[in-house]
């Protein structure tokens, strides 16, 4: 695993394990620019109620900051990125890694900046800062510390592969995307301990995917309790979309990327990346190839060459 | 093989973990191949009572018709029975004694065999089962399909495979 200390920025008394507790939530209001939110005030009242929403990294909110400015540069993020030395040491781990097939070795940030852009290398910033938290055991789920993390780098990691395959034109938000789209199981995590046994039977009966199941024992599922994090993170729409939408895909706005990371999770379950007590209880909409433009082969394609990349993802990002 | 450390003058078993289109065989009777997680993936066990020579080959996906590039070696159902079987022989094993368990190939809620994703495990299963079949070798023991993800251990002192869940 990473590091956790070292990917801190500035000084901070709080250390990003400690659960803050929800204080506006605003699950469902004004993310979707349109776009279903499935969520109202009851339900909104109902996960204030009973999420926990994990602190946000502090280089990941300096990042969002300081892009959300209308005037934002490339050394603006440079700058973010550069106070946290050990972060910039596995940012550049992982753009020397063969999934980026540099000619030279680049050995400085701007000189990442400057190959990937600027989108890219915030986008692989934030990723590696929510290693941070996505480190951590979300023990109502059956996830042991650094499980979550494995099976999010994995869906990152093959959300990443199915947008290049696609022609997709920021590759790097597929992967931040699909590293993050579990982040609710963080906070529905102690919720859902009373309800376990409720929950696995129903699941086992193997007739709903599971977070079906969710919604029906505790009212709201993974993926809206992680929209309620996206949005107290204040991450970007596309972002909090994909993480809302990662299991209804067809009902993102922005579809293309919510298709991305369903696609990239699903794969992360079928190759057993990271699997916690909902097991291989998924359902897979097949019109997310449809939205990609891509054959039915092509996943398959995209699971050949994953165990390679996935495994050197995690070696890199270990400590 | 790493040789197993001696705790209170027992032998312990050297774990090997078996990733993703890795295949590992051993003839130490101290060895426990194992393969973790299995989701849709496909665990084939082979032992030889005979040579007491086990191998292990974790299969990602049924065919290698769709390769476009590198993959691990046993990625593929049909790259990865034969190559178990050929490592297998070359520890001494013999195609006619081998005892063969297939774990893992598990589905997706209400996936159909032509399910991209939902379905890798049923036509992983189907895909060994047929290469198999072809070269005369019977599955002696098989925990696949549902909706359970599996581990599974093969324990080469004992001669045993143990699947869990079963």
């Amino acid at each position: 695993m990473w590091n956790f200390d070292s990917v801190r920025v500035g000084s901070s008394s709080t250390p990003s394990s400690v659960h803050a507790p929800l204080l506006a939530c605003g699950a469902g209001e004004g993310s979707a620019g349109g776009a279903a939110t499935g969520t109202d005030a009851a339900l909104r009242a109902m996960l204030a109620n009973s999420l926990q929403l994990p602190t946000i990294p502090h280089v990941a909110a300096a990042l969002i900051r300081v892009t959300d400015q209308p005037r934002a540069s490339a050394s603006d993020v440079r700058d973010v990125i550069s106070t946290d030395q050990a972060l910039v040491t596995k940012l550049l781990r992982v753009v020397n890694s063969p999934m980026y097939g540099m000619r030279k070795r680049v050995t400085t940030l701007t000189h990442a900046v400057a190959m990937l852009g600027f989108e890219a290398v915030k986008n692989l910033a934030l990723a590696a800062s929510f290693s941070e938290v996505l480190g951590q055991s979300a023990e109502g789920y059956g996830l042991d510390p650094g499980r979550l993390w494995m099976h999010s780098i994995a869906a990152g990691c093959a959300a990443r592969l199915a947008a290049e395959r696609t022609g997709y034109a920021q590759p790097e938000e597929a992967f931040v995307a699909g590293v993050i789209h579990d982040v609710g199981k963080l906070a529905a995590s102690v919720h859902i301990q009373s309800m376990y046994s409720e929950i696995l039977a129903k699941a086992a009966c193997g007739k709903r995917a599971f977070n079906a199941v969710e919604r029906e024992v505790m009212g709201f599922d993974h993926a809206q309790a992680g929209e309620a994090v996206a949005l107290s993170w204040n991450l970007p729409e596309p972002l909090s979309q994909s993480i809302r939408w990662h299991h209804e895909p067809g009902r993102a706005e922005h579809a293309v990327l919510a298709a991305l990371v369903h696609l990239g999770d699903a794969l992360a379950v079928a190759l057993g990346y990271g699997l916690g007590i909902d097991g291989v209880s998924y359902t897979f909409h097949q019109s997310c190839l449809i939205t990609l433009g891509m054959s039915g082969a092509d996943p398959m394609r995209i699971a050949a060459i994953m165990p390679d990349a996935v495994e050197r993802l995690a070696h890199i990002t270990q400590g | 093989m790493d040789t197993g450390a001696r705790v209170e003058g027992k032998q312990m078993p050297s774990r090997t973990r078996v990733e993703h289109g890795e295949v590992a065989v051993s003839n130490d009777p101290g060895d426990v191949l194992e393969a973790r997680d299995l989701a849709a993936c496909v665990a084939i066990c082979m032992f030889d009572p005979i040579a007491n020579v086990g191998g292990l080959a974790h299969v990602v996906l049924p065919s290698s018709t769709i390769q476009d590039g590198p993959t691990r070696p046993a990625v593929f159902a049909d790259r990865a029975v034969p190559l178990l079987i050929e490592a297998m022989t070359e520890k001494g094993a013999q195609p006619t004694h081998l005892k063969v368990t297939m774990a893992g190939g598990a589905e997706f809620i209400g996936a159909t065999a032509d399910d991209p994703v939902g379905g890798l495990g049923r036509r992983t299963v189907d895909a060994i089962d047929g290469l198999l079949r072809a070269r005369r070798i019977d599955v002696t023991q098989r925990s696949v399909g549902g909706l359970g993800s599996r581990c599974v251990e093969l324990r080469l002192g004992e001669g045993r495979v143990v699947v869990d869940p079963e």
